[in-house]
């Protein structure tokens, strides 16, 4: 039996710019869905997490081929450091020794020094009381000049004074604190 | 108001004939609203998730890069001498070796006698304990000689290696007496990780070396031993 299409073609049903309308957007989803396919793809590629491990474990493979230079120089920065601080809790005894030599006056001779951390101890012998009394004013002129620059004495005491009636000649023995 | 809309086969067919060009449109943005749903949103979101993770580890990677490129501006010559010097001037163990040649080296150039001298060693085998920072030998020394050559004394000694710290002196006029201590301290463990930075020795780190340089090494000079005043005295 055949159809008879009563019908017939007639005037288009659907509006022909809602048409165009609707390829423009189903070009614009299809070319925006694969512009962030292939963005994110590449973003995934170059920035994701597994990306850095990897460039890190290569970098670290490279590392490892210089284990020698990381054990030497690990120590020897920590050498560095540890030697630096035990120089810079020295004191320089040459220092203060000659310090004490200069303002020795003369006809004063040191009978015994004893220098410890932070002290020293002095024991000084002349014929006379006058140098004695010089080098007490020197050692507070001394003392005078110590600032947290410039460290030099912060006490001076006269432990004892003594007299010999044999010798005729005078012992003094001062302790000197340093800061 | 329920409107009942009938439709049937023949409509259907009929509209589907009539609006044939619409599908493949309708079918592309579906079939890219889809994708956009199910691939590339969750995608998106879990990058952007990640991103503080991977900043974490592009840091990590930065770091390691530059210890790479710190290892490779190295030079093994340099840093093996670097290494010798500062391992000879801080030990990492006791040795008596090294004390006794600082000890006769400045003594000799000094020109003082060495008397007896006793160390107070300690335990030999057990190993310094972590907590100890600066572990060292005791040594108390007697030298004959005045005020000028136990100054000289201590001034070689200061600029000697192994490098050492006076605690006391007793100058009397039986002679002196120098309480010394000798440094020493093991190596630290080297371990390293990903999260470890390596420095390259630092300006100031250069200087000391430089310094220490210039301070005698008893093992490399010679012990000067006056050789041509004992020819003369002995000719005499």
């Amino acid at each position: 039996m055949n159809e008879i299409n009563l019908v017939g073609l007639g005037p288009k049903k659907y509006d022909e710019k809602k048409l165009r309308l609707a390829r423009i957007a189903a070009i614009t989803a299809l070319f925006l869905t694969g512009f962030l396919s292939v963005g994110l793809f590449f973003l995934n590629t170059r920035f994701s997490i597994a990306s850095i491990k990897r460039q890190q474990t290569d970098v670290i493979n490279q590392i490892s081929s210089y284990d020698e230079r990381i054990a030497k120089i690990t120590i020897v920065n920590a050498r560095v450091s540890e030697i630096r601080q035990i120089r810079k809790q020295n004191i320089d005894y040459t220092k203060f020794i000659q310090t004490i030599l200069g303002i020795l006056p003369e006809g004063l001779s040191i009978s015994t020094l004893e220098i410890e951390e932070k002290g020293v101890g002095l024991s000084v012998s002349s014929s006379s009381l006058l140098p004695m009394s010089d080098f007490i004013n020197e050692l507070l002129r001394f003392s005078a000049e110590n600032s947290k620059d410039n460290p030099t004495v912060s006490k001076v005491t006269i432990e004892s004074i003594s007299g010999s009636s044999n010798t005729g000649d005078f012992s003094m023995t001062v302790r000197i604190d340093m800061p | 108001m329920n409107k009942k809309i009938n439709i049937d086969l023949l409509t259907l067919k009929t509209l589907l004939s009539d609006y044939k060009p619409f599908l493949t449109p309708l079918f592309t943005i579906f079939s890219c609203l889809l994708v956009f749903l199910v691939f590339i949103l969750p995608q998106a979101n879990e990058f952007l998730s990640s991103q503080k993770t991977v900043n974490e580890e592009k840091t990590k990677l930065n770091n390691l890069r530059g210890n790479l490129q710190t290892l490779q501006n190295l030079s093994d010559g340099e840093l093996g001498n670097q290494y010798e010097l500062l391992s000879y001037a801080l030990p990492p163990e006791k040795n008596f070796e090294a004390i006794i040649n600082s000890l006769s080296y400045s003594a000799n150039v000094s020109g003082v006698i060495l008397g007896d001298f006793d160390f107070a060693v300690g335990s030999i085998t057990d190993s310094p304990k972590e907590t100890q920072s600066f572990p060292f030998l005791k040594i108390e020394l007697n030298l004959a000689g005045g005020v000028g050559a136990v100054e000289s004394f201590l001034d070689t000694l200061s600029k000697t290696l192994p490098i050492s710290r006076v605690s006391k002196i007793a100058l009397g006029p039986s002679g002196t007496t120098l309480e010394l201590a000798f440094f020493y301290k093991p190596y630290p463990e080297v371990q390293f990780s990903e999260n470890s930075i390596i420095n390259p020795v630092s300006s100031e780190g250069k200087d000391l070396i430089s310094e220490l340089e210039d301070f005698s090494n008893p093992t490399e000079s010679p012990i000067p031993l006056f050789t041509e005043e004992v020819a003369t005295e002995s000719a005499l």
